[in-house]
């Protein structure tokens, strides 16, 4: 391999190092001056430019600094002055600089000099815009400029001077630039994430016109980042402020706005305004405090509004607030308006940026002055820290951390810790309201001059001379505050024993509050309740019930008058409580008892606790319902709920009560078992009306137990258990169930049988309620015995249990015929009905046994007097478990004791079916053949008016030979009712068979008073060969209408022979 | 083998006259023994231990009654030799204890013929008022109460109430309906009951 070598003579490298230490310049410069006449594009290539003395860019000109460029400023006198337009197209990789001739670090060793000479402040003057000007500076960064003139105002003392013009400084930076950055006189300023650094009086002045900065930074001002004078428009909003002397300093007078402004080691950081106010001003919250260096004037047309979550601090002690027009302050509970110290600075940070060097302390400043004919509305304010007091102040203007002479209307407001008086009133009026004055040494100073001042719901405590010191002849209206202590304020006469702040005469204080107001009091909450079904329904401890819908309640209160509401926490008593899945209602007014509602639980034991939360979040503790740990109460099947209610009655000394259902008649309900213990208003058949009495029969626990444990308000027909009974229960609501499947709430029946009858009839009842240990059946044994407990195998040992069918279980109403029904006639009468298979029940009809009343004909109809009529006296009630089909007549008679002018109600029920067949209609017109109902097999009824007919009234014998070919004569018998001449004969039908016509078409019909009672009867004829009757029909049915569409029906007993 | 016979024959023998021996033995003493006996009045089920306790009562047999002998309550009454005692005690808070008597071999708790209930008074004093009845005054073994005679449910019931230290005691009879709807009523040997009821002290 070959190598090649070259040799480098060493006079060469010599030469290349000595050359290398030349100053040459970077690149060739472009020198220039003068004024610029054409529209000129200034590029990197010819950079940098060197401004040599003025250069002038005259109206209609425009200049536009390409990406890169470096101008340079060649002297002390060197500017620029835009009467035109420059546009500066800066980008962020290649900013443009306008900088010093003596600026190496960019466009290079431009004047050649090495290191010999370096870059200053006031190198060069600055860029001037004047009226009418727009000059837009992008990405450029100004420096070393700011020199001034030799006969020249402080102004040109800037990088920028906006003479009048329209400036736009976006992603700049102006930095060593002596006193301003930007100066404006006037004009229009934008400055948009730009930077401003180290000037000496401040980052931007604005003497007046408009300026807008945004996203921008000012630090390390000597002075002020951002002055702004006179009646400006300035707005302000996302910028940072850094290790500046002092902030922003506004004039009252300028138009400010600002948002999520943010100060970090200043020493004024804030606000810093002062002045008289604009006409309107209105002061937003911010991330930077106000502060009022000196004296703010709010004038006598002016109004100033301060929003919530403002912050004003006062730098000294000649420092405050003088209203002479209208102040507004509106705080929030959330966002309080502070009026406070300087040094404060647990409100808007270390505002005076020493740390914890200085503390805020009363009389750091002045006061807010309300003068005369002023107008002071304050609400959520904090006022503390002031009341300083100058030499040689007239009193009358010069006390208290608010004095007022005009009008103050301060409300959830806190003034504190001002030094001798936290309200100073020398004229004028005060309202004040749920507001707090504290420690101070007269919490509310009356002069004598002074007008009405009045508070109330506010809290006056640790004052150490008095609360309130009023000298004024006015009475201080003072009720209803707190004065530190429960015992209310001292006074030395009026209430000796009180520890709270003391008060001089004059002070109207009682009633006081007992609590603070001013702090959150905890809501509470009480009388919890449970109730099932509706909320009449007492649910007690622990008790079981079938109904699933439990309806809870509570007192919900809270001390601050705040509204509230329930939360509820329902858990199946093997879970625990977590604070989960809570159910809650509306926001009420305390004092509210309000409830919640659970339906579709299921069959299980349950606990819950409440608590209340007021509109503040605050809670009460939670609190469980009945005893901690207990179970509430159980969803159950029915029989268990009855059985258990059964129990309640047993072992207690009251008696068993014959006739006893446990339905209360003046109360219409089936009343709760420590009612039924202490008496009730019951049926009681030995006196045939209401009694008052302590118990049940035997059958009134079973209907008791199971229709309260249903739905204590209605009535048995309408509940669970119809029959009264427990020969009924027996036979129409119980089925015969095996001892093995023995249930709580089933039944055991006791009675005989009777052979001639082959009926089984009950004579007692009693309840299976499952083994509790003690007992397993409760039942009403006899007058003698009371309301007992037993066991069951006890009991079927007895002589008289029905050992084959005697263990059952109930049915339930609703599971009973579809069509079953009732007639109720409201008092003051009494029923008989025929059914349509003839049975008749009447008031007198009784039946009898062993254990219990009851009042029926077995397995057919039952007479009932269990509701009250509207005079008081009690409803009779016929009914049936079972369908009936054909017509029904029903007798009502007037009870003994009554008048002709009393009036009765008649109602006839089946199925879903009602017919009002009588309205509050007086006794004297109870109609004499009674009324009469119809049923058909579709449970539909219908109204008719019953007629007595007598089928061959010429004989005794009502024989009809159904093969004779003749006819029967029948006798329509008229009455109150029935004018026999308004039959319509067409209609009429007895047996199914017409009326026999003459050849004419006419009835062959004859009027005359059979009976002669007064009203004309009629006979007809029926063909005999036309009736649907066999020789086992033993009645006839005549039906037909009367001419208005009425129905009318009656029947005769017959023989038929065939 | 005529010799096993005979042993066979003395063994039956002793056998014999060992079980006459014991057999006039329990005679003998069962015609000397006094004629009194703790009784459990009838088998009870195991469940109504708690219902009945224990039995604080004496029966004292006779010739054609017995008699019944509470020591806890201070009384006794005399009753048919064949009818039957249940007693109830602590079952109920208002009833102390309960006695019932009743032809046959089970007393019946529902319909007995003789019924001593010894309750707080407020039950005596509130049991009776809703019914239709005659009232009456009455003295028990020299103790003065009050009767009453209602018919009830179809049949009728005598009670009699007097007092008894610090409760009052329902001395009374229930009728009953039986089979084909006969009445079935003691009123007789209600009052044969009343006559032999004493206090003992």
């Amino acid at each position: 391999m070959r190598v090649q070598t070259y040799k480098i003579p060493g006079l060469a490298v010599v030469l290349f190092v000595f050359l290398s230490f030349l100053p040459f310049p970077a690149k060739a410069a472009t020198t220039i001056s003068g004024i610029i006449s054409t529209d000129t594009v200034w590029t990197a290539a010819n950079s940098p430019y060197i401004v040599n003395g003025t250069l002038t860019i005259p109206t209609g000109i425009t200049l536009i600094i390409e990406q890169g460029v470096v101008v340079k400023f060649i002297h002390l006198q060197s500017k620029m002055n835009v009467y035109g337009a420059m546009q500066v197209n800066g980008t962020n990789d290649n900013k443009v600089y306008f900088t010093s001739y003596k600026d190496d670090e960019v466009g290079g060793d431009t004047n050649a000099d090495g290191s010999a000479s370096l870059p200053l402040p006031k190198d060069w003057r600055q860029v001037i815009i004047y009226p009418g000007a727009n000059v837009n500076f992008n990405y450029s960064i100004i420096r070393y400029g700011g020199n001034t003139a030799s006969v020249c105002p402080d102004y040109t003392c800037s990088g920028a001077l906006n003479n009048k013009g329209n400036l736009d400084f976006s992603n700049s930076q102006i930095y060593q630039t002596d006193k301003y950055g930007i100066y404006q006189s006037e004009g229009l300023t934008t400055a948009d994430a730009a930077v401003f650094d180290g000037q000496s009086q401040a980052g931007i002045y604005v003497s007046s016109g408009s300026l807008s900065v945004s996203g921008s930074t000012f630090s390390n001002q000597d002075h002020t980042g951002i002055i702004m004078l006179g009646d400006s428009n300035f707005d302000l909003n996302n910028n940072i402020f850094q290790n500046n002397l002092r902030d922003v300093y506004i004039d009252a007078r300028v138009n400010f706005t600002h948002s999520n402004n943010n100060s970090q080691g200043g020493t004024l950081a804030g606000f810093n305004i002062g002045g008289i106010s604009r006409i309107n001003s209105v002061w937003e919250s911010d991330n930077m405090p106000y502060i009022v260096n000196g004296n703010l004037i709010v004038q006598e047309d002016s109004a100033l509004t301060i929003n919530s979550g403002v912050i004003i601090k006062f730098a000294h002690n000649q420092s405050y607030l003088d209203v002479r027009g209208i102040l507004s302050v509106n705080g929030e509970e959330e966002k309080k308006v502070y009026f406070t110290s300087l040094k404060d600075d647990e409100a808007g940070g270390d505002t005076n940026g020493d740390g914890n060097i200085t503390l805020p302390a009363e009389k750091d400043w002045r006061r807010i002055l309300v003068n005369p004919g002023a107008i002071a509305n304050i609400n959520n304010a904090i006022i503390r820290y002031g009341g300083y007091i100058q030499f040689n102040c007239p009193y009358y203007t010069c006390y208290g951390a608010v004095n007022n002479r005009g009008n103050l209307n301060l409300i959830n407001s806190e003034i504190t810790k001002n030094g001798n008086y936290g309200i100073y009133q020398t004229d004028g009026i005060s309202i004040i309201d749920t507001s707090s004055i504290s420690e101070h040494s007269r919490g509310i100073y009356v002069t004598t001059e002074s007008d009405n001042l009045t508070i109330h719901n506010s809290s006056i405590f640790n004052n150490t001379g008095y609360g309130i010191l009023n000298y004024s002849s006015n009475t201080v209206d003072a009720t209803r505050n707190w004065w530190g202590d429960p015992t209310g304020p001292y006074h030395y006469a009026l209430n000796t024993g009180g520890l709270g702040n003391a008060v001089s005469d004059g002070v109207n204080f009682s009633p006081w509050l007992n609590y603070d107001p001013s702090v959150e009091q905890m809501p509470t909450i009480e009388n919890l309740e449970q109730f099932r079904l509706i909320e009449e329904v007492e649910l007690t401890e622990g008790e079981s019930t079938a109904n699933n819908v439990i309806i809870l309640k509570a007192l919900l209160t809270d001390p601050n008058e705040d509204m509230v509401k329930m939360q509820v926490e329902l858990k199946k008593y093997s879970q625990n409580f977590d604070g989960q899945n809570l159910l809650e209602t509306e926001l009420v007014p305390s004092g509210t008892i309000t409830m919640v509602t659970f339906t579709g639980l299921v069959e299980e034991s349950y606990k819950w606790r409440a608590r209340t939360m007021n509109e503040n979040g605050f809670t009460s503790e939670w609190q469980e319902f009945g005893a901690q740990g207990n179970v509430d109460f159980s969803i159950v099947p029915l029989g268990q709920a009855a059985a258990d209610l059964a129990k309640k009655l047993a072992n207690h000394p009251e008696a068993y009560l014959w006739g006893g259902k446990g339905w209360s008649f003046n109360q219409q309900e089936f009343i709760s078992a420590s009612v039924i213990l202490s008496g009730y208003d019951y049926w009681n058949p030995d006196l045939q009306g209401y009694d008052t009495g302590i118990g049940l029969d035997c059958s009134g626990l079973v209907v008791w137990s199971f229709d309260r444990s249903n739905n204590p308000f209605l009535s048995r027909y309408n509940n669970v258990i119809l029959a009264e009974g427990s020969n009924s229960q027996y036979h129409d609501n119980s089925e015969a169930i095996n001892e093995s499947d023995l249930q709580s709430g089933d039944l055991l029946f006791f009675g005989y049988y009777d052979q001639n009858k082959n009926v089984t009839t009950t004579t007692h009842v009693a309840m299976y309620v499952g083994n509790n240990g003690s007992y397993d059946v409760v039942h009403a044994s006899s007058p003698q015995l009371g309301i007992r407990t037993a066991w069951k195998d006890s009991l079927k040992t007895e002589g008289n249990f029905l050992k084959t069918f005697g263990f059952r279980r109930i049915i339930l109403n609703t599971e009973l015929s579809l069509i079953k029904g009732y007639i109720q006639v409201g008092s003051p009468v009494d029923l008989v009905v025929r059914d349509p298979n003839d049975f008749i029940i009447s008031q007198e009809l009784y039946t009898q046994s062993d254990s219990e009343y009851s009042h029926e004909i077995l397995g057919e109809l039952y007479y009932a007097n269990d509701g009250m009529g509207s005079d008081g006296r009690p409803k009779d009630m016929v009914y049936w478990t079972k369908n009936k089909v054909g017509n029904f007549n029903i007798q009502v008679i007037p009870e003994s004791d009554i008048l002709l002018t009393d009036t009765y109600s008649l109602e006839f029920h089946a199925g879903d079916q009602v017919i009002m067949l009588a309205k509050d209609l007086p006794i004297s017109e109870i109609p004499e053949k009674g009324y009469g109902v119809s049923v058909s097999d579709m449970g539909v009824i219908e109204e008719f008016l019953p007629v007595d007919i007598n089928i061959k009234p010429e004989s005794e014998d009502n024989t009809i030979n159904l093969g004779s070919n003749g006819s029967v004569s029948v006798a329509i018998f008229g009455s109150d009712m029935l004018n026999v001449r308004d039959i319509d004969w067409g209609s009429v039908r007895l047996a199914s068979a017409s009326i026999k016509l003459k050849g004419n078409g006419d009835a062959i019909i004859k009027y005359e008073d059979l009976n002669g009672d007064g009203y004309d009867d009629v006979i007809i004829h029926i063909l005999t060969d036309a009736f649907q009757l066999t020789e086992n029909d033993v009645k006839a049915y005549l039906e037909g209408q009367l001419i208005n569409g009425n129905l009318i029906k009656g029947s005769d007993l017959i023989h038929v022979v065939p | 083998m005529k010799k096993q016979h005979s042993i066979v024959s003395i063994f039956i023998l002793i056998i014999i006259v060992l079980l006459s021996v014991v057999a006039a033995s329990i005679f003998v003493y069962s015609k000397i023994k006094p004629n009194t006996k703790t009784t459990e009045t009838e088998q009870k089920p195991e469940k109504e231990d708690s219902m009945e306790e224990q039995m604080v009562s004496t029966i004292i047999e006779g010739e054609e009654y017995n008699t019944y002998r509470n020591e806890e309550y201070g009384f006794e009454f005399q009753f048919p030799k064949d009818w039957s005692i249940k007693e109830e005690v602590s079952g109920n808070y208002y009833s102390k204890i309960t006695v019932f008597s009743s032809p046959g071999t089970i007393a019946s708790t529902l319909s007995p013929a003789i019924l001593v209930n010894v309750v707080l008074p407020e039950f005596a004093d509130n049991t009776f008022n809703s019914l239709n009845k005659i009232s009456s005054s009455i003295e028990v073994d020299g103790v003065k109460g009050i009767k009453y005679e209602y018919e009830y449910g179809g049949v009728p019931e005598i009670a009699t109430v007097v007092s008894l230290s610090k409760y009052k005691i329902i001395l009374g009879t229930i009728g009953v309906r039986t089979i084909n709807n006969k009445l079935d009523f003691h009123e007789k040997e209600y009052y044969n009951f009343l006559n032999s009821f004493k206090f003992l002290r």
